[in-house]
């Protein structure tokens, strides 16, 4: 008789290990198994279907019904559907052209600046080489000879010597 | 007094004109200040330019915008119009409805039974 109730309590205590386990999924899981909607089991699956319906009329399947409004707003808004991403793409377009064009002219801008301050610096570097060159060859041209020097010289030793021996004889006599 | 007479002649002889150097200085001073000059008229054509291309991007900008207001207005009629039209021509007549959502959407139609 003990070993029959141990058993039991056994298998009682397994089962509910068992129902446990069933009962903790997955949180993500769960979460789509919450979003995915239950389709009765009764009904076949039709895939992706519309059904015109009246007033009272039994469905064919389990759906969303919609008033005239509000299929023919979606009817217009998927024929539109075109129409609408071709006025993007063009808006899209024509704005990007006009970055890049004044994308192109800013730099073209900046190009045509630096060349005409480099063509002024050349400019004025041309002069100031021609300047310096100017003063360096009148330097040279005015440098002493010393030809001229020597007989410069030459001229004062001889004055000096007349005028020391003239003041000499002077004294003598 | 005969030294003295030779270091006149020799510092008359001596004596260099710096005149010429003194122009030559002022001659690339004034070119220095030319440039500069130059320079700064450069940057602001430049700064000119730049303002006159922003303006000109604003403008292309704004008529951009405008010509995509336009189209979306004249889209939102158009599509307007058309569920005007649908509903006057099938708002009871869900098959017709069904059979042309069926053709924008891809869906199948399944008549009741």
């Amino acid at each position: 008789m003990k070993k029959f109730i141990s058993i039991l309590t056994l298998l009682s205590l397994l089962n509910t290990t068992a129902a446990n386990a069933q009962e903790k999924k997955p949180s993500s899981l769960a979460m789509v198994e919450k979003l995915v909607p239950e389709v009765p089991r009764t009904e076949k699956d039709l895939g992706a279907a519309i059904s015109p319906l009246k007033k009272f009329q039994a469905s064919p399947f389990t759906g969303v019904l919609l008033s005239p409004l509000a299929a023919a707003t979606l009817i217009a808004d998927l024929n539109a559907r075109n129409e609408e991403m071709s006025i993007e793409i063009d808006k899209a377009k024509k704005e990007a052209e006009a970055k890049y064009v004044y994308e192109k002219s800013i730099v073209q801008n900046q190009c045509t600046a630096d060349k005409d301050i480099l063509t002024a610096r050349i400019e004025s570097n041309s002069i100031h080489i021609k300047s310096l060159e100017k003063v360096v060859n009148d330097e040279i041209e005015a440098k002493s000879d010393p030809v001229v020097w020597g007989l410069i010289g030459l001229a004062i030793g001889v004055v000096s010597a007349a005028a020391t021996a003239s003041v000499i004889t002077a004294a003598t006599q | 007094m005969l030294a003295s007479g030779a270091f006149v002649v020799g510092l008359l002889l001596l004596r260099k004109d710096r005149s010429g150097l003194l122009k030559q200085l002022e001659e690339i001073r004034t070119a220095h200040e030319k440039e500069i000059k130059q320079i700064n008229a450069i940057r602001e054509a430049e700064r000119l330019k730049n303002e006159e291309d922003l303006f000109k991007l604003q403008k292309r900008l704004a008529e951009v915008q405008k010509q995509y207001d336009e189209a979306k207005i004249e889209l939102d009629k158009k599509k307007k119009k058309e569920i005007e039209d649908l509903i006057t021509q099938f708002g009871d007549d869900p098959v017709e409805l069904a059979e042309r959502l069926s053709a924008a959407t891809g869906f199948r139609v399944i008549l009741p039974e």
